[in-house]
This record gives C-alpha cells, structure tokens and sequence, in this order.
C-alpha cells in the first residue's frame, strides 16, 4: 500500500463523471456498453477500475478521451466534468488540447498501439510538437529524456528504433513515456500489464507509480488484475455489465466486500498464504450479453447468493454503505443483518477446509 | 481469470447445428433484393436459352442480304446485321453459348482445382509444391497466348474455348480450397477422426469437404460471371468460338464497324453480357454476404 | 538485405524460366498445325514441308529445339514472324513506346482515382458517396473492357458527330492520330486521342483499387495506433494521412504492382477497341492470323516485366514497411 491512501481527497474532483451511457447501435441491436457510471477521481489520486472483459471498462476510459468510434458508438447522455469543464460539450478543437496534453492514455497491446512504420522517438516528438511550443529538436530531446526517465537503456540510440524493435516490456514504457511526455494531469493507463509477462509487469506498474507522482498527475488504472489494484490504487471501482456494482478505498473494499460479484473476484485470485492444493473458486457462467442484459440484478444469473424475489426483477441501485470510507455497492442483500459477515465466514470456511 | 467459459457460449457451426445455419444463410440471402432480382433475370435468361428455337422466328445462322442492317423493326424486334441475320434471334441461341460455356467451365474447373487443391492442402510435402509452383507460373501467362495455343491445336470450337478458360481460370480456387483444407486440417475434429482410425478418402469426402463446401459455392458463382466475361474477349478478339456460332462477344466483335450506321448491333448483345455478367458477381456478392455475414461492418 | 534482393531476383527468373519453358512446350513440341499456317496451303506437299521444317528448325530434337530457342533468347533474338518474316525485335521496338504512353498515363489515372476514391469512401463510411462509388466500383468489375470502350467511343465520337456537337467536344476514336510526344506528355491534339482508351485501360484496375486501397484503410481506421495518434491530440487530417494512409497504401501498391499482367490483358483490348498501334494490338492480330513467334516473343517480355514489377513491389514494400527490413535482416 502507498503512502498516498492516507491523503484526503480533494474536495474539487479533478474529473468528475456523472451518469455516462455509452451505448453501440449494431445490426443486432442496442448495445449498452456503458450503463450510467458515475466516479471521481481527485488532483494526484490513482483511481483504479476493475473488471472481466466486456464490463464496459476500457469503453468508459475512451469515452472521457472522445475516442468512441461514431458510428456505431454513441454518448447517449451523462457529463464528463474535467476541472469543472463539460468535455461532451467541448468541440473538436478543444478536445484535441485535451488529448495528449491534459489527459492521456496508454493501451493495452503496445505492439499494436504504436505505428509500425514510425520510429519509437518520432513517435513521441509528434506528440511533443502537438502540445508545445519548440524546435523539433527540442521535442526530440524530450523524447529521448522521457524514455530515459521510464527506464529504456541508452535512450538516444533506441528513439531511433521501431516499436517492433522493442520488447513487449519495454513497448509498454515508451508507451507511457510517450503519455507523459506533455506533462498531463491525468494518464489513463487500460490494461497496461495484461500482455507483459508477469515478471516484467511488476517493473511497468512501477514506472507508472514513479513517473506519475514525480509528475504530480492522477491516474486512473483500468484493469481485470485485482492484485494489480491492490498494489497501488487509492480507490477502485468494480464494474460488471457495464455499471459500476462497488466502489471504495482500497483497503475497504478488499476486507470488506459487500457485493457478491467482488466476492467472486477475490475468490479467484491466486494467493501465496493459502494452501497449494486448494482450488480456485472461478465464478460460474459467462458475463452478460450486453445487448440483452439479464432483468433485475445483471449478475443474479451467475450469483449464488441471489435468492430473493427483487434479485430477478429490479435492478439495485448503488448504495452507501461506509460513508467514511466512500463505499457503495450495488445489491438488493447488503441491509441484511449480518450480511458482510457471509464473505468473511465463507472465508474462513475455504482457510479451514 | 475472472469466468470460465462454458461449451455453449462459444456457438460455432458445428455439425449438429448445420440445419439452422442454412436457413439462417437462406434469409439472408434473401434479404439482399440485388442478388434475388439477379437470381430471376438468371432463371430468365436459362429460360430464354433453353426456349430459343419456339421464340424465335428464323435460323441463327440464316443469311438474308435484302435485309441487311436493318433497324429493329415489327418483324426484326432487335434488327438484323450485315448478313440480314436477326440479332434476337442470334442473341437468344448466344446465351445457350455463353450459358453452357460458363457452366461446362466451373464444373471442370471446379473439379480439377478441388482435386489439386485439396490433395495439394492435405498431403503437403513435395505434391503441395509442385502444383503451387505451377499454378505461380500458369498466372503469369498472358490469357492470349493460352488461347492462341489451344486453338491453334485443336481449332476455333466450343470445348476448345472451354478448357483453355479452365486453363487460366484453375490457380485461384485451387488456391483458395488448399487454403480452406489446411485451415479444416489443422482443426481438432480432423485430428480426432484421423485418431479414430479413419481412412484419408473418408476423412476428405466426409470431413474436410462439407466444411470447404462456403468458399467452393462462392467461387462457382463468381467462376460462372468471369467465364462469361472471358468467353466473350476470346469472341470479340477473333480467338475464340468461330463464325457463324452466334457467341455474344463475336456479335459485339463485329458491331465494331457499324457503331455510326446501326449501333443497335452493339447495344442489345453489349447490354446482354453486362447484366449477365453483373447479375453473377451480385448473385456471388449475395452469396459470399449470406453464408458469412462478419464479412460486413455494423451499421 | 541484398542476399534476400538477390534470393527474390532468383525466384523472379525461376518463374520467367518456367512461363516461357511451358510456352514452348505448347508451342514447338506439340504438334499444331504451324505447317499449314507457314505454307498457306491445306494441303502441303512432302518436299515443301521438309524444307520449311528445315528453314524453322522444326526438324530438330525437342531438346535441340529447346536449347536453341534459348541460345536465340538469350542472344536478345525473339524469333520472326511466320506470316510476314518479320523481326519480333522490330516489331517491339516500334510499338513499345505507344504502349508504355498509354500504360503510363492508365496507372496515373487507376492509381489517383482508386486510392483517392478509395480513402474518401473508407473515411466517410456509409455516406452517399461511398454507397455509389461502391456500387460503381461493383459495376466496372461487370462491364467488359471492350464493351465500355465502344460505349465511350459512341457516346463521345459517334454521337457528337451525328448530331453536329462543336469541335472540342468530339472525341477521335480510332488509331493514335498526330503521335506528338514530349517523352509522356501530349502535345497539341494527342491528349484527344490519348483521352478515352487510357480511361479504358485504368477503369477495370480502378474499381479494383478503390475496393481495395477502402478496405485496407477501414482496417487501418480501426488499428490501435491510429486510436493511439487520436488520443495524442493530433488533427484527424493528420491521423488520416500520416498514420492511416501510410499503411494502407501497402496493400493496394502490391495489388497494383502484382497485376502487370492482368493490365496487358486490359491493353490488348484497349488497343485493339481504339486501333492502338501498341503492344496489345499487334499481339491480337498476330494471334487472330495464328502467327505463334509473334505472339511468344511478345509475351516473353511481357512476363518478364510482370516479373520484373513484382520484384519491384518486393523492394518497395521492404522500404516503406521497417518490419520487412527487420525480418530480412535476421534471415541474412
């Protein structure tokens, strides 16, 4: 855990998303991919988003950058708030100083996600050129000090390289290098060690945590790694089916889960402290179909807590359940007395089994 | 990971659900009014083809110089050219030509690329490189000269036309079927039949064959409208089928030199070729849509 | 690097090797009726026939035969003609330039229309514009080579000169006309007879193209790294040129590269449907009159630039894609 958890959030949110829907209008149907997520996300904080694949995650991150692809992708309504600022109502232009100078990403293949015809240090001079004033010469040196400063060996002589040149560690740090090189408040990093080998991912969570803090920027960390999470955010939110299900600080919503579904999440992760023999407990089923998500709650087909008639009928709304510590979850159970006790119980039966 | 993945989740065309993808194939297909409306110009045309002797009203080959170029008229619905022959009725006995030339192609065609493709697909090995080397090397012939040498044998006549169209039509679908079979090769079933003690015919005719069947229907469609269109430069050039074989490409051929005083010589064998040949690339486009509908973007 | 131009250049000439290996064999070794063609006569008598066996080398063993059709190749020596005793080096030499003209400016066109069209229907998907350069696209693949050049000869010579159009509005639609050249360029009147088979040459190819260099670039719009230069703030026009078109010219460059070919098959409609004095031309009327040297002394180049072009295509591509230069690299 990092020393920041202990920072208050800041009563100004830096960015501020309220009641996003983005939905995808195909042949088939409407999907909704993003489902009324509301989250904040203060100065200097790391916010963390967790999910299986197709919880609408990344599809969030690329709306705040108005990156959805249109057609078939659609903000059908909700509000952006950067600093204040509504980003949906910004035109081209505006956004465009936003992208890459304020807010920048780094996605999930850095393979794919450099150009392959052009070298690494163009590349991110391109960038530098866009957002500041300077020679080209001047842009090029920042990117050769970016690379150096996420930890690339003899940075001047692999500018020159091409992304295929690099290996998939060190893609993944001229990715961030390139994201932080306009010095932007906020750097949306989407699955940035999901395709890196575990060793190296360790290394790469690292060079984000570093350079964000020297830099002062927030960062927001989508993922569908809780360990990942649990290493360096402040506060997460878990999505499911496109909606955020729960949300907290860090510690809170590891010992303390409330929603079936994180249950699962944490059930599933492999831990040194437990037995080798002892299975991991995958949660059963497949995720929703996003183009008819199941009535009621989205994950009761897959909970095996959901017993009660609203379970399959209404669909909860996201409820405070530690003020404090920020903590709302989304299931119909969570009043029941005595109901955050079932996760530990279960817990410690699996430990004692 | 978060989830398993259940069997039923990831549904595939399997054997078992090969009924409802076909019908599924059929409604789309049948959504697309271009291809439907090329379907029934086609059935037309056959029909036209096959009827050619009780629809029309003098010989396809008769000469009448009192008539010469006429225009079309009560008696000549399309006109006559310059020997006095009427031109519907040429155009009429030209799609038995065009017709049973395309056909006569993609069965041979289809026969002899399905043979050494798939055996080129599914032995590999030497066998895969020699008819690969030769079919890089048959697709850098010029078309004239395969057919030059194909007459110059054998002479200006139907069959002939055919195999030197089968000649310079066989690489891309013998290709495109090695392609399929190594793709169906490398899957487990094949694996599993071929574990079970399965003899290699058996495995090809009932294995690998009916999951190559969607690109070998596609290919036919389209094999049928290039042959046609092929037909028809050998005609129009004078390398193909001889005079007086009313061919389609032959009476564009010799509209050359009338387009200033009877352009209508041109126009209905001209516009009968086009649609033709249209109506088999949309009926392929159809086809190729219907059977594999990722091919197209979301709207 | 060279060791992998060099492997390419041997593979070339393997294909150039065997195309014209099998020519022969068509040709020389099964028996057609080159006798009769020789002789103009049905019926040859005995002594007529060995001497004019003799005179062709046809009397020889097939692989006496083979060697010396090499040995005459190789010598730059394409044979003469059987019916008029012509050299095929003379002939060459006469029609090749009025074919390179008109090829040089079909590839202009096929080349600026189908990526332009191409690229704009890719970037405004599913706008009226796509929709029709689509299904136009679609129909050039369906009109016959020959038939749209006499379309286009009757609806911009025939027609205008019946009905009296003026002058500029005419359209000459037979034969070259003044062959006043400045290397490529027309001088005076030339672009008038230069106008309409050159469209007819690049129309096939376009369609093709604008098929083509569209999907390619559909899929670039889709890649990572152009969402990657969205996300960086550049301009779309930025996106669109510098990330997207860079790598989805590839493709359609190789197709265009690839099908010398196919585009001498389109020409030797194109000329013989304009009267052309080209290339395609005069290989049509000596394959109509069954003159076989002709006809393979002309292919044999024609393969070999086919040949040669795709080599071409190879060293382009690895020079605008650093991935191939990697590859070949670790292979040397």
């Amino acid at each position: 855990m990092t020393d920041r958890t202990d920072k208050p959030t800041s009563s100004e949110p830096l960015l501020s998303v309220r009641d996003l829907r983005t939905y995808f209008h195909t042949d088939a149907g409407v999907v909704k991919a993003v489902d009324g997520v509301s989250f904040d996300v203060g100065p200097g904080e790391v916010f963390g988003i967790v999910g299986e694949s197709g919880s609408g995650k990344s599809i969030t991150a690329m709306s705040i950058l108005g990156l959805i692809p249109r057609p078939p992708g659609k903000i059908e309504s909700g509000q952006i708030l950067w600093k204040g600022q509504d980003l949906l109502a910004c035109t081209e232009g505006q956004m465009r100083r936003i992208r890459g100078g304020e807010i920048s990403m780094t996605f999930q293949d850095p393979l794919s996600a450099l150009n392959p015809v052009y070298t690494v240090g163009y590349q991110i001079q391109e960038m530098v050129l866009v957002h500041q004033e300077g020679s080209r010469r001047s842009a090029w040196n920042r990117a050769v000090e970016m690379l150096g400063q996420v930890g690339i060996p003899r940075p001047a002589e692999r500018a020159l390289d091409y992304p295929h040149q690099f290996s998939g560690g060190m893609r993944q740090r001229a990715m961030i290098a390139m994201a932080l090189s306009c010095t932007p408040q906020l750097i949306i990093c989407d699955e940035p060690t999901t395709a890196l080998d575990v060793t190296i991912q360790a290394q790469v969570l690292e060079v984000i945590e570093k350079t964000a803090a020297d830099l002062g920027a927030a960062v927001i960390l989508i993922t569908h790694d809780l360990g990942v999470v649990a290493g360096m955010t402040d506060r997460v939110a878990v999505m499911y089916g496109g909606q955020i299900v729960e949300q907290g600080e860090v510690d809170e919503l590891f010992y303390r889960p409330r929603m079936p579904y994180t249950w699962g999440l944490l059930g599933s992760i492999p831990r040194l402290d437990r037995p080798a023999h002892e299975r991991l407990k995958p949660i059963v089923g497949a995720p929703p179909s996003m183009l008819r998500p199941p009535a009621g709650c989205r994950f009761h087909p897959r909970c095996a807590f959901a017993c009660l008639e609203a379970c399959t009928s209404v669909g909860p709304e996201l409820m405070a359940v530690n003020a404090d510590a920020g903590h709302l979850a989304r299931c119909h159970r969570i009043v029941e007395v005595g109901w955050e006790r079932v996760f530990l119980e279960q817990q410690e039966e699996r430990l004692q089994s | 990971m978060a989830a398993t993945v259940t069997p039923a989740a990831v549904g595939d065309a399997g054997l078992g659900d090969l009924i409802p993808f076909w019908t599924d194939v059929r409604r789309r297909f049948l959504r697309n009014k271009l291809a439907v409306g090329s379907v029934v110009y086609v059935v037309l045309l056959s029909l036209i083809a096959i009827l050619a002797p009780l629809i029309t009203f003098y010989g396809p080959k008769k000469i009448n110089p009192a008539a010469s170029l006429g225009k079309p008229s009560r008696a000549h619905w399309m006109g006559t050219d310059l020997l006095g022959r009427d031109v519907w009725t040429r155009l009429a006995f030209g799609a038995r030509i065009s017709l049973s030339v395309a056909l006569a192609v993609v069965v041979v065609s289809t026969v002899l690329s399905l043979l050494v493709g798939a055996l080129a697909g599914y032995f590999g090995g030497w066998w895969d490189t020699i008819t690969m080397r030769t079919a890089d090397v048959f697709s850098t012939l010029p078309y004239i000269v395969v057919v030059l040498f194909f007459i110059s044998v054998f002479g200006r006549k139907v069959w002939v036309i055919v195999l030197a169209i089968v000649a310079l039509g066989w690489m891309g679908s013998a290709r495109l079927f090695r392609a399929g079979v190594l793709q169906v090769k490398s899957q487990e079933y094949i694996e599993a039949a071929r574990a079970s003690g399965c003899s290699t015919l058996r495995i090809l005719t009932r294995h690998v064959l009916p999951n190559a069947i969607q690109p070998i229907i596609v290919s036919v469609a389209f094999g049928i409208g290039s042959a046609i269109l092929l037909e028809s430069v050998f005609g129009f050039l004078g390398v193909g089928i001889a005079e007086p074989t009313p061919a389609w490409g032959l009476m564009v051929g010799d509209a050359r030199d009338h387009l200033f005083d009877a352009p209508h010589l041109f126009f209905f064998p001209a516009g009968a070729l086009v649609l033709t040949v249209l109506a088999f690339t949309f009926i392929g486009d159809g086809l190729r849509d219907a059977l594999d509908p990722k091919l197209r973007g979301a709207k | 690097m060279a060791s992998y131009l060099i492997r390419r250049l041997g593979l070339a000439l393997l294909v150039v090797w065997g195309a014209v290996t099998i020519m022969f064999v068509m040709f020389f070794v099964i028996p057609g009726n080159t006798i009769d063609i020789l002789s103009g006569e049905k019926v040859v008598r005995p002594e007529i026939r060995r001497t004019i066996e003799k005179e062709w080398g046809l009397d020889k063993s097939v692989t006496g035969q083979y060697v010396h059709y090499w040995n005459r190749v190789l010598h730059g020596d394409l044979g003469k003609s059987y019916s008029n005793n012509r050299s095929v080096n003379e002939l060459f030499k006469q029609r090749a330039a009025n074919s390179a003209r008109l090829a040089f400016w079909g590839l202009t066109i096929e080349i600026v229309f189908g990526i332009g069209i191409g690229v704009i229907a890719a970037v405004r998907k599913y706008s009226l514009l796509d929709v029709v350069t689509g299904f136009v696209a679609v129909a050039l693949a369906g009109i016959p080579v020959f038939v749209l050049g006499l379309l286009l000869q009757y609806g911009l010579g025939v027609r205008p000169a019946q009905w009296n159009w003026p002058r500029w509005a005419r359209f000459p639609v037979q034969g070259m006309g003044p062959n006043r050249w400045f290397v490529v360029i027309p001088l005076g009147h030339q672009w008038k007879y230069l106008i309409l088979p050159a469209i007819v040459l690049a129309c096939v190819q376009t369609g093709f193209i604008t098929r083509i260099s569209r999907t390619s670039m559909l899929e670039v719009l889709n890649a990572d790294y152009v969402r990657t230069a969205r996300a960086k703030g550049l301009r779309s026009s930025t996106v669109i040129v510098k990330h997207a078109l860079r790598n989805a010219l590839l493709p359609t460059l190789t197709v265009i590269g690839l099908d010398v070919i196919g585009l001498f098959g389109v020409a030797v409609l194109t000329e013989t449907v304009f009267n052309w004095p080209g290339l395609g031309s005069t290989i049509r009327d000596y394959a109509f009159a069954q003159d076989v040297p002709v006809v393979l002394g002309l292919a044999s180049i024609v393969v070999l630039f086919g040949a040669m072009a795709s080599l071409l295509v190879d060293v382009g591509y690895s020079i605008l894609d650093p991935r191939v230069r990697l590859t070949t690299e670790k292979v040397d």
